[in-house]
């Protein structure tokens, strides 16, 4: 199967400089290539919404809230009417163009694909994604990051175009013959790079880079297989069960189907919503048999989908908001113990 | 392009309520499958549930009323209309039982997609050995496809044997009606009355609980690991790997009970954690 990602032949990446005193301007011209989501800020809080005005949004941020997954997969969405037992499909044909996706999250879609876009393909993904041009953009780490970890740090592939900040200007990267027609759309606002340009793209990222923090993750999904319950207990004891964390996640999958009835009785929708493995209803079977019952049985199997699959991107959200501060790198040091 | 998500719309052909708890259902529909896939069943307005197909004769569901899909499946009569997905999942591996003998162990409602398995099986009788089946049951009441099951105590095709819990009149008579057919006590119990030869081919299904104690009494009386099968029951949403409601094991060893399954050998019980 071809990947999301692949290029075609001969298909190689440009580079361009984007003065910063030009970014609203391209800002203003992406809106005809779709509804435009960006970084917003409310409440102090980051999340990507749809952005009319560039004064709404904020550029520099460390990480959003809620990944841009949403704009993609959203929490809940109709997937299917019907009317008895007729179904007829919903599916989203919105253009829509996602601003300012860090390289952590554009590879979490990439893990996305590796699910949702393997045969049989789940069309609402894909309508959506393949519709969506993605334009990445330099992050601002802090101290719970650990993308170097997961191998997430840096991206070459997943997105249209990129920023990355140098100061007073951004270094552009464009990866797609779509990325292509939109810098070329607007031609004045983009100037070519020079040796002056690439070395201070080399020493932003090389700044970047020293702000995360080295970690490593060997024989962390072995680890995590021989660690008996006793060692979970010890985290989970902690945990709510509010999961806060997968809701979080850029790379969490999980959903659940459900119907809704109009007041006829007869129509209505079939919605698909987010669901998290830190629930307990999750390992739910018809009879009332759980086979994930305990708190530490769910976070094992949590901890095992994300860093014993490697589904990881090493964004630390699940550890920034959770709310009894159980960090995965705590996690992470005490298997290895 | 194909949605994987859009049920096909199909006609209830015919319906019988097997027990208090469990119905029955003849499906218009044509499909080509295995013995041991399942279906997402839709109920517009309910849901949908993942249902094994019980036939291999046509498309056939038996379905426990036991949620929200399930008891809106129960008013659905003959002529009525339900959608359909799939089928998914591996299902037995008939061919390479061919050749050999076969137990077949059932416990409860896991007689529904061993049923495919049986009727499989009948149909290309010669291409088997020796084939027993162990069927366990709470009670009378509970037996499902009774009348199927005692004619098939009449023929010689199939070794047939059952294990029920609670003994009354009716139990009493069939007992005197087919001698040695039916035991009081669990269906390992089977086992101990019933001479087996420890070279078969088994393939289990029944509520989760069974499994631990049939695989333990398999390993005693010397039973290939690599020759016995079961098929898993987990909540699948999606029915194409997705939704990961089905998840088993632990990192990169961990598989998927919908597309992975929902068959398994004993030595995936062996390599996989939590798969029973």
């Amino acid at each position: 199967m071809k990947k999301r990602t692949e290029k075609e032949e001969g298909e190689a990446m440009k580079f361009l400089k984007l003065k910063k005193d030009q970014i609203e301007d391209f800002f203003d011209s992406i809106h005809s290539f779709g509804i435009v989501y960006a970084p917003v800020k409310s409440d102090g809080k980051i999340s990507f919404r749809r952005a009319q005005n560039f004064s709404d949004v904020s550029l520099e941020y460390t990480r959003s809230q809620i990944p841009p997954k949403h704009v993609i997969l959203p929490m809940e969405e109709p997937i299917l009417k019907f009317r008895e037992e007729e179904y007829f499909e919903v599916v989203d044909d919105e253009n829509k163009v996602l601003l300012g996706v860090h390289h952590c999250d554009i590879i979490a879609f990439k893990m996305l694909d590796e699910v949702y876009l393997q045969p049989p393909k789940d069309i609402y993904y894909h309508e959506r994604i393949k519709r969506t041009l993605i334009i990445g953009l330099s992050c601002i780490p802090d101290n719970y990051c650990f993308c170097k970890a997961t191998n997430s740090f840096y991206t070459s592939d997943g997105f249209d175009i990129f920023l990355h900040d140098c100061g007073d200007f951004y270094f552009v990267r464009v990866a797609t013959p779509r990325g292509l027609k939109v810098t070329e759309n607007s031609k004045n606002l983009f100037e070519k790079v020079d040796e002056k340009d690439m070395e201070l793209f080399v020493k932003a990222e090389k700044e970047r880079f020293e702000r995360v923090k080295g970690k490593n993750l060997w024989m962390i999904g072995d680890l995590i297989e021989l660690r008996d319950e006793n060692f979970w207990k010890i985290f989970s004891e902690r945990c709510l069960n509010c999961g806060n964390c997968t809701l979080v996640c850029p790379t969490c999958q999980c959903f659940e189907v459900y119907d809704e009835l109009e007041e006829d009785l007869k129509s209505g929708n079939r919605f698909r919503r987010w669901d998290s493995c830190m629930l307990r209803a999750h390992g739910l079977v018809a009879d009332g048999h759980n086979f994930r019952e305990r708190t530490e049985e769910r976070l094992r199997n949590r901890l095992s989908c994300k860093l014993g699959e490697m589904r990881c991107v090493g964004c630390g959200r699940c550890t920034v908001y959770c709310p009894t501060g159980i960090d995965i790198l705590e996690i992470v040091r005490a298997l290895k113990e | 392009m194909e949605n994987e998500f859009l049920p096909r719309r199909v006609r209830i052909e015919e319906t019988k309520m097997m027990t208090s708890l469990e119905k029955w259902f003849k499906l218009d529909a044509q499909l080509d499958f295995k013995p041991g896939q399942f279906l997402e069943i839709s109920v517009a307005g309910a849901g949908e549930a993942p249902i094994s197909i019980c036939s291999w004769n046509g498309v056939e569901i038996c379905v426990r009323k036991v949620g929200r899909v399930s008891s809106a499946l129960h008013q659905r009569e003959k002529g009525d209309f339900i959608g359909i997905r799939g089928p998914y999942g591996n299902g037995f591996p008939m061919k390479e039982i061919e050749g050999e003998k076969l137990i077949l162990v059932a416990g409860g409602l896991g007689m529904a997609p061993l049923r495919s398995v049986l009727q499989y099986v009948l149909k290309n009788r010669k291409k088997y050995g020796e084939v027993t089946f162990f069927y366990g049951i709470k009670c009378l009441e509970m037996m499902l496809f009774r009348d199927e099951l005692l004619k098939l105590m009449e023929e010689e095709n199939v070794n047939l044997h059952i294990a029920y819990e609670i003994e009354d009149e009716e139990i009493r008579n069939l007992k005197k009606r087919f001698p040695e057919r039916f035991h009081k006590g669990m269906v390992t119990t089977l086992f101990e009355k019933v001479k087996v030869n420890t070279e078969s081919f088994v393939v289990v299904c029944g509520p989760p609980i069974m499994y631990k104690f049939v695989l333990k009494k398999m390993e005693e009386l010397g039973f290939y690991k690599e020759r016995i099968y079961m098929t898993l029951e987990r909540r699948m949403k999606c029915g194409t790997g997705k939704c990961r409601h089905c998840v088993v094991g632990i990192g990169s060893s961990s598989k998927l009970i919908c597309r992975d399954g929902p068959v398994f050998s004993a030595i995936d019980a062996e390599l996989i954690r939590e798969l029973v």
